[in-house]
């Protein structure tokens, strides 16, 4: 900023002021608990300790220009904030998108056996790796997939500028003692995961996909605080509510997880305290191509949601053993 | 507030104002602010717009200190609530007489009686004519304190019984709405309120056809404002530093089962449970 004339510092104009006014000597105020709270506000300032979160979160209000990736903005959005509520920098991420199931396109007839795989509502989790680089993170990527084919892809960012100090100390500090760097062999399956740990886990996920995507062992793969994120969302498509929930939770309290929170992530943004829906053509082309219309007499759904889960205390393990 | 929202929304902007605030635009009385459980008056309100029209008859079995039956009368619609909790039945008696004396025309009832009563001959007038059941989970109820139980669990059961009395006294088009305020075990985890509820509904014969949220915090310009009190603050801390705090409820739609396939279908519904009944069931398939 550019200094006022006549106006160059307060010190001066402090000094200034004392020899106006030497009568009144300036003297040191007496440390009372008014000036310790100052003290301790001044502090807690300056280093600034991160919001408890709450159970909704507002994934859609950045104005994000839709490039050419696969990646929904709300999605980018909502991994940034995991990131951040759940890990700290130098910690280990692990992004595990399932492969892209096969879908009918178009109307089927008797003879057509026209099926293709599309991108559904989750596809392209891998691409927020870099940003979660970017965090100060490691990210590991990984796709999962039903087939004996699985197409097995990993792509090891952890040692990208300005990471390599961070993460091998931090691998050297880990109380697992396991190497930083993941297993290079490309075709593992989810159920032989390298003894690498993560200390957060994000999976995004349909709720019919969720089914093969749980690994055996979840447990194996999260430090000890470590904690797994699955993005996904009620099924309204039949007459029926499916609720994925249910089978997630029992099937990671199987595994050891805890049940940590359900959070709600909005698709809409908040304008003006209000939730603004895209219109019924950007709302159409946001849809799933295989999504059959909404039941009538139900809500717009404006939210998917996160569970979260983390892992249970040895002691509390032990006890339910 | 406006009957019919033109986009209903999975998220409903019940969270604006203040529980205070609330309590006092609904017109109820003091002393409401102490059933901790209940139905927040702008939830309620917006459950009955979007599932009821005006005349409808709106039931909640398990009333509370009756900030359903306020919100039903204010909007035009006929009300009916149970408890058996004397302390309840004062304070729903007096909201109700509140709201009538500020103008509601409609009627407004309180029984001093069990759900169960219900499933009995002294409730056959209602079978085939309850617009909309809305109703709560209350986990912190005194028939349902034992010290062997999990509270949920036992709430749980009970609303089953609830809910399998008060399914066929749904008309043609009828919902079931349950508000549940998400709740932790002991030892910091999360109930799977929503697995439990959806069990819940399909024991009693319902079809769950949506689940919803209803926002308590405040959608302030582009920010979301959490209202968390300070107890909310503590107890969230005292339970680990990553666990979020509460800023919604939770809100399971059921539906008649035949009723939900045939919306699936396309179908407008057209069956009759009782003479005499209107039918509303296709006044969404137009929405369609």
């Amino acid at each position: 900023m550019t200094p006022a004339h006549g106006n160059d510092s307060a010190e001066g104009e402090s000094e200034k002021l004392g020899d106006a006014h030497s009568s009144t000597a300036s003297t040191p105020l007496r440390r009372t608990r008014r000036t310790r709270r100052r003290h301790s506000l001044a502090l807690r300032l300056r280093h600034p300790v991160p919001g408890r979160p709450s159970t909704v979160w507002p994934c859609a209000q950045d104005n994000l220009f839709e490039g050419t990736g696969l990646l929904a903005s709300w999605m980018l959005t909502a991994v940034v904030k995991i990131v951040t509520t759940y890990t700290r920098p130098g910690q280990r991420v692990l992004l595990l998108e399932p492969a892209p199931h096969p879908v009918q396109a178009g109307p089927r007839t008797t003879n057509d056996t026209r099926v293709q795989s599309r991108p559904g509502r989750y596809a392209g989790l891998h691409e927020a790796g870099w940003t979660v680089v970017r965090l100060g993170r490691g990210v590991q990527t990984e796709t999962a997939g039903p087939h004996p084919e699985r197409v097995g892809e990993r792509l090891d960012l952890e040692f990208e500028d300005g990471l390599r100090e961070s993460v091998s100390s931090q691998a050297a500090a880990s109380p697992a003692g396991q190497p930083t760097r993941g297993n290079p062999e490309p075709d593992s399956a989810l159920d032989d995961f390298s003894p690498d740990r993560y200390d957060l886990v994000i999976t995004a996920a349909e709720p019919g996909t969720l089914g093969w995507l749980r690994p055996a062992n979840w447990g194996s793969v999260l430090t000890p605080a470590g904690i797994l994120a699955v993005i996904t969302r009620s099924d309204r498509s039949t007459s029926r509510l499916v609720d994925p929930a249910s089978s997630l939770v029992r099937a990671a309290d199987c595994e050891g997880l805890r049940y940590l929170d359900r959070i709600t992530l909005l698709r809409a943004p908040i304008r003006d305290g209000a939730l603004v829906v895209a219109t019924p053509t950007e709302r159409a082309r946001s849809l799933s191509p295989t999504r059959p219309p909404a039941p009538t007499g139900q809500h717009v759904p404006v939210h998917d949601d996160l569970l979260v889960f983390s892992r249970r205390p040895v002691t509390e393990v032990s006890l339910r053993v | 507030m406006s009957d019919h929202f033109a986009t209903p929304l999975s998220v409903w902007p019940t969270g604006q104002q203040d529980q205070p605030t609330q309590l006092r635009a609904a017109g109820c009385v003091s002393g409401t602010e102490t059933d901790a459980e209940r139905i927040p008056p702008a939830v309620a309100a917006h459950a009955i717009a979007t599932y009821t029209q005006r005349g409808d008859l709106v039931l909640d079995p398990d009333c509370g200190a009756g900030t359903t039956l306020t919100a039903a009368l204010r909007s035009g619609r006929h009300a009916l609530g149970l408890t058996s909790d004397p302390q309840w039945w004062a304070l729903a008696r007096a909201n109700v007489t509140a709201a009538k004396s500020a103008g509601a025309w409609h009627d407004g009832s309180v029984l001093d009686a069990r759900p169960r009563i219900l499933a009995t001959v002294r409730a056959a007038g209602l079978t085939g004519r309850v617009g909309l059941v809305l109703t709560a989970l209350r986990t912190n109820s005194d028939r349902l304190k034992c010290p062997d139980h999990d509270p949920v669990e036992s709430a749980a059961a009970e609303l089953t019984t609830t809910l399998r009395c008060c399914e066929p006294l749904l008309c043609s088009g009828g919902h079931v709405v349950v508000v549940a305020r998400p709740c932790r075990r002991r030892d910091g985890s999360l109930v799977d309120l929503t697995s439990r509820l959806i069990e819940t509904g399909i024991a009693s014969g319902l079809t769950p056809v949506d689940r919803c949220i209803a926002l308590t915090a405040e959608l302030r310009g582009g920010r979301l404002v959490t209202r968390a009190s300070f107890e909310e603050r503590r107890a969230a801390r005292a339970v680990g530093a990553q666990t979020s705090l509460v800023a919604h409820h939770e809100v399971l739609v059921f539906r008649l089962a035949h009723e939900a396939e045939l919306a699936v279908a396309g179908r407008p519904e057209r069956i009759d449970r009782s003479a005499g009944c209107r039918t509303a069931g296709d006044r969404y398939a137009l929405a369609a």
